[in-house]
C-alpha cells in the first residue's frame, strides 16, 4: 500500500499528457508484450514441427542413400562392373557423410537412441561392405560371399530401424500436430483474455481518470462564474494533482487572493482618503473660527461702545451737540452690527440701523445724500436676518453713487403685495448693466476700488445666501437698472406667509 | 473535503486498475507457457546423455517380468553415467533372440545383458561379442560353456525345490493320485530346465504324483496361450484311460505370461479348484489371483534387484575387468496366507528406493 501511496504520490503530480501515455501505454506495451510473445511462441512450434518435417526428409535421404550403397555393391559384386564400382564408392561416400550428422551417445531418449544404433550399425556395414568389395577384387569367392551376407543382414537391420525411426517421428509429428492445435486454441483463448482485460481496464481507467480532470475543471468554471458576478468570497479550490488542471485552479486561486486583496487595499484606501478630508474641513472651520475669535478679541465691542460714549458725553460737556450726536449714532452703529450678525431682527430695527448708517455716512461726506423713506404696513412683524438692509445700502453708497455729480439720493420703500413684502433700495447712481446685475446675482465677484483698497463685492452675495437660506425660497433678491446713468434700485422679496413672520 | 478523498482513491483506483491489469496479463503469460510446456512434449524427455549404452536382449516383449528388469536396470544405469536399452523394443518388427543379438553387437554397446535359450548360435553370438570387446552377462537363464562375463538368476535347484514343496502342499488337500505339467517355454535353457526337472522330482520323491514336461514353443507368437487352453479343456483324468490326454490336477507355470494364460483359461472353462496352478513372477495380476486362491501359489523373483544386479555386474567388469561369475537373486513363494505381507514389503520396499 505504501508503493502505491508513492506511486500515486509521484502520478497524480506528472502533466496530464504524460498521465494519459502512461496509462495507455502501459496498457498498450501489455497488449504488445502479449502479441510479441504469442508470435515467438508461435514461432517455437512452428519451429519445432519444422525440424521433425525436416529430420523426416532427411532420414528417407538416408535410406535412399543405404538403398544405393546395397544395390551398387551387389552390382558390384554380381557383375564387377567398373561404373558399379564408381557407384558405390560414391553412394558410401554420401551414406557415410549422412550418418555423420546422426546421434553418436548414449541417452535416455529412444529415438536418439535408435539414431546411435543406425550410425554404429551402418559403420559396422560399412565396412563389410568394403571388406566384401575388397574380396571381389581379390577375387576371394568364399570370403566375399560370406561378408555380402552379413552386410545385408545388417542391410536389413539398418532398414528396419530407419523405418522405425521415421514411423516413431511421424508419430511424433502426429503428437505435435495435435499440440500446435492445442496451442493454437490456448493462444486465442489467452489473446481474447488479454484483450478483454485491456479493453475493461482501459475503459475503466479512462473514466476515473477523465473524472478527476473533469470535475475541478467544472467546479472552477462554477467559481469562475462567480468570481465574474462579483462575489469574491469564495473557498478556495481544491486539487490536490500537479498536472495542468491543478496548475490552473492553482492560479485561480491566487488571482482570487490578489483580487481579494486588491479590493481591500482600494477600500482602506477610499476610507483614508475621506477621513483626511474630513480633518482638512474641520481644520479650515477650526481656523475660520479661531480667525473670527481673534477679529472679535481685536475689537472688544464693549469697549468701543464705552468709549465712544464717552466720547458723546465729553461732547455734550462741551456743548458739541453735532459732536455728540456723530458719537452716539456711532456707538449705535457698531453696537448693532455686533449684536445681529448672525440674529434675527425686525423690518424696524434694520431701517432704522440703515438711518444710522447714513448719519454717520453723511457726516462723512458732509450730508450730500438725501434720504426718503416711504414705509407702509407694520414694519414691527417682519423678521429678517441681521444686518441685511445696511450692506445693500452701503452697495448703493459705494457703486451707484460714487463719483456722481448730480445729488445724491437714496430711498427706502416698503409695501405689501397680496403674497409678499417688497423692501426696495433705490439710488440715483451711475445704474447698472444687464451683465453687471447677471454677475452680482450668480454671485461673481465684482472687482472694484473701496477707499483706496481692492475691495472684493462679496457683500451682497452673502445677503442674496442669507435670504434664501432664510426664507427656504430662491426668488428673494431682484435688481433693476435702466441702464448707465438711471440709477439700480435692489428689492427684497419676502413670502408673506413665512414662518419668522409673526 | 470528501471531494478530496474520493479523488485520490480515484487515482489510486485507476492505478491499481493498471498494476491488476499488468499482474492479470503476467500471470496468464505463466499460466499460458505452463500449459503450451505441458502440451508440448516433442524432445523434451531425453536430452540426457550418457557414457555407457548397455543393451537388454529379452524376447518377450510384454512380459511384466522383463519389463520391471529393464525399468530397474536402466535405473541403476543412470545413476553411472550409463542407460540400457532393451534391444528391439522400440521395434514394431519381432525378431528372434539370435538376431537382436546381432544387432546388438552390430550396434557396438558397452555391454550386453541377455537370456539366452540355450541354442549354440546363441553361444556362439556371445563369444562374438566377447570377441568384438562388448562384455556379456547371462541373465535368469545361464549359456553353459560360453565365456559370458557372469550370470545373474535364480538357482534352478531352489527353484525346483520350491515348486516341489507347493506341489506336495497342493497334493495334501486331495485324494488319489494326482498329475502335474511342468510348463517349460524356450526361454529357458535346457540345462536349467534338466536341473528344475530334476529337482522337482527329487523333491517329489514317494509321492502320488506323475510329472509331465510340455514345452511350449515360443518361436510362434501366442502359441503358449493355445497349448495351455488346449491343456485347460480337455477332459478331466476320471473320464478317459490316456493319462496323457487327461487335464492336469497341477500346472507349474515358469514365467509370467504362461502363468496368466494358465490363470484366464481356468477361469474362463470354470475349472477353478480343478486345476491348481503354481505361478511364477508377482505382477498384480498374479496376486490377486493368488488372494482369490486361484494361483496357489507363485514363486516371485525380484526384478529389481536382477536389473540392478546385472548393471552393477557390467559396470564392475567395465571398470575392474572382471566380476562375478554367478549373483544369484533370491526367491519368494507367495501363498494366499502370506501375500499381503509381502505387498506391504513391496510397497516399503519401493519408497525406500
Amino acid at each position: 500500500m505504501s508503493i502505491l501511496s508513492s506511486m500515486h504520490g509521484k502520478f497524480v503530480n506528472l502533466p496530464l499528457r504524460t498521465k494519459l501515455v502512461l496509462v495507455f501505454a502501459a496498457t498498450m506495451i501489455m497488449v504488445g508484450f502479449v502479441n510479441v510473445y504469442m508470435h515467438i511462441s508461435i514461432n517455437r512450434v512452428v519451429s519445432t514441427i519444422d525440424k521433425v518435417y525436416a529430420s523426416n526428409v532427411s532420414l528417407n535421404q538416408l535410406k535412399d542413400s543405404l538403398d544405393d550403397v546395397q544395390d551398387n555393391m551387389f552390382r558390384y559384386l554380381n557383375t564387377k562392373s567398373t561404373s558399379a564400382l564408381n557407384d558405390y564408392y560414391l553412394s558410401e561416400q554420401s551414406y557415410s557423410e549422412q550418418i555423420e550428422s546422426l546421434n553418436s551417445r548414449a541417452t535416455d531418449n529412444s529415438l536418439k537412441l535408435m539414431e546411435k544404433n543406425i550410425r554404429s550399425i551402418s559403420e559396422k556395414y560399412l565396412e563389410l561392405a568394403a571388406d566384401a568389395v575388397d574380396a571381389k577384387r581379390g577375387r576371394d569367392v568364399e570370403q566375399y560371399r560370406s561378408q555380402y551376407e552379413d552386410a545385408s543382414t545388417l542391410y536389413g537391420y539398418l532398414a528396419t530401424y530407419i523405418n522405425e525411426l521415421n514411423n516413431a517421428r511421424f508419430k511424433t509429428n502426429a503428437e505435435s500436430y495435435d499440440t500446435l492445435r492445442t496451442s493454437l486454441g490456448y493462444m486465442q483463448t489467452f489473446s481474447t483474455v488479454i484483450l478483454f482485460v485491456a479493453i475493461t481496464g482501459n475503459m475503466f481507467v479512462l473514466l476515473l481518470l477523465s473524472s478527476t480532470i473533469t470535475k475541478p475543471l467544472t467546479k472552477l468554471a462554477k467559481q469562475a462564474e462567480q468570481v465574474g458576478q462579483g462575489d469574491f468570497d469564495i473557498d478556495f479550490i481544491k486539487v490536490e494533482s500537479g498536472d495542468e488542471v491543478g496548475v490552473l485552479a492553482d492560479a485561480f486561486n491566487k488571482m482570487i487572493e490578489s483580487l481579494n486583496e486588491y479590493v481591500t487595499q482600494i477600500k482602506v484606501r477610499m476610507k483614508e482618503e475621506s477621513r483626511l478630508k474630513e480633518s482638512q474641513l474641520r481644520m479650515e472651520s477650526s481656523l475660520k473660527e479661531s480667525q473670527l475669535i481673534f477679529l472679535q478679541s481685536q475689537i472688544n465691542p464693549h469697549f468701543l461702545y464705552n468709549t465712544l460714549n464717552a466720547g458723546a458725553q465729553l461732547a455734550m460737556m462741551e456743548g458739541a451737540e453735532k459732536t455728540c450726536l456723530f458719537v452716539e449714532n456711532l456707538a449705535d452703529f457698531f453696537r448693532y452690527s455686533v449684536k445681529h450678525t448672525g440674529q434675527t431682527s425686525s423690518l424696524a430695527d434694520e431701517i432704522s440701523q440703515v438711518e444710522t448708517y447714513l448719519h454717520i455716512i453723511n457726516v462723512r461726506f458732509s450730508g450730500e445724500i438725501h434720504y426718503v423713506k416711504s414705509i407702509s404696513g407694520s414694519i414691527e412683524r417682519i423678521v429678517l436676518p441681521g444686518v441685511i438692509l445696511q450692506p445693500i445700502v452701503e452697495n448703493a453708497i459705494s457703486h451707484g453713487l460714487r463719483d456722481v455729480k448730480w445729488e445724491k439720493k437714496i430711498t427706502l420703500t416698503t409695501h405689501e403685495e397680496d403674497e409678499r413684502i417688497v423692501i426696495t433700495v433705490t439710488d440715483n447712481g451711475k445704474g447698472m448693466t444687464q451683465e453687471e446685475i447677471r454677475a452680482v446675482l450668480v454671485g461673481q465677484p465684482v472687482s472694484i476700488e473701496l477707499d483706496g483698497q481692492p475691495h472684493r463685492g462679496t457683500g451682497l452675495k452673502n445677503v442674496i445666501e442669507r435670504l434664501r437660506i432664510f426664507y427656504g425660497v430662491q426668488d428673494v433678491f431682484e435688481i433693476n437698472s435702466d441702464g448707465p446713468g438711471n440709477g439700480t434700485s435692489v428689492s427684497i422679496i419676502i413670502p408673506k406667509w413665512s414662518e419668522h413672520n409673526v | 473535503m470528501k471531494r478530496k478523498k474520493s479523488n485520490i482513491y480515484k487515482t489510486n483506483l485507476s492505478i491499481l486498475a493498471v498494476v491488476v491489469m499488468a499482474v492479470i496479463t503476467i500471470a496468464s503469460v505463466f499460466v499460458y507457457r505452463r500449459l503450451i510446456n505441458n502440451a508440448f512434449q516433442i524432445d523434451a524427455a531425453g536430452n540426457t546423455f550418457y557414457t555407457y549404452h548397455f543393451a537388454m536382449v529379452a524376447e518377450p516383449h510384454a512380459d511384466a517380468f522383463w519389463n520391471k528388469v529393464w525399468l530397474a536396470a536402466n535405473e541403476e544405469a543412470e545413476t553411472m553415467d550409463a542407460c540400457v536399452e532393451w534391444i528391439g523394443n522400440s521395434l514394431t518388427e519381432e525378431y528372434p533372440l539370435t538376431d537382436l543379438m546381432e544387432m546388438a553387437i552390430a550396434a557396438q554397446v558397452d555391454g550386453i545383458l541377455v537370456q539366452p535359450d540355450g541354442s549354440d548360435e546363441m553361444k556362439l553370438l556371445i563369444q562374438q561379442a566377447i570377441d568384438d570387446g562388448i562384455p556379456v552377462i547371462t541373465v535368469m537363464s545361464d549359456s553353459a560353456g560360453s565365456n559370458r562375463q557372469g550370470f545373474v538368476g535364480y538357482n534352478s535347484y531352489d527353484l525346483g525345490q520350491l515348486y516341489g514343496q507347493q506341489v506336495r502342499v497342493a497334493l495334501s488337500s486331495s485324494q488319489g493320485p494326482g498329475r502335474a505339467v511342468l510348463l517349460f517355454s524356450n526361454d529357458i535353457t535346457e540345462n536349467t530346465q534338466n536341473i528344475i526337472y530334476s529337482s522337482l522330482m527329487e523333491s517329489l520323491e514317494g509321492q502320488n504324483v506323475s510329472v509331465d514336461v510340455m514345452i511350449i514353443d515360443n518361436s510362434n507368437v501366442f502359441s503358449a496361450e493355445e497349448a495351455i487352453r488346449e491343456l485347460v479343456v480337455s477332459p478331466s483324468s476320471d473320464d478317459t484311460a490316456d493319462a496323457d490326454e487327461t487335464a492336469p490336477d497341477i500346472l507349474i507355470c515358469l514365467n509370467s505370461t504362461n502363468t496368466i494364460c494358465a490363470y484366464q483359461a481356468v477361469v474362463d472353462h470354470n475349472k477353478v479348484g480343478e486345476i491348481q496352478i503354481l505361478g511364477y513372477y508377482d505382477s498384480e495380476e498374479i496376486l490377486t489371483a493368488v488372494e482369490k486362491r486361484i494361483i496357489q501359489a507363485t514363486v516371485a523373483v525380484d526384478a529389481n534387484r536382477v536389473g540392478a544386479a546385472c548393471v552393477d555386474a557390467l559396470m564392475e567388469y567395465l571398470q575392474f575387468d572382471r566380476t562375478s561369475d554367478f549373483t544369484p537373486v533370491g526367491l519368494t513363494v507367495v501363498t494366499a496366507d502370506n501375500v499381503d505381507e509381502y505387498r506391504q514389503l513391496v510397497a516399503a520396499e519401493q519408497e525406500g528406493e
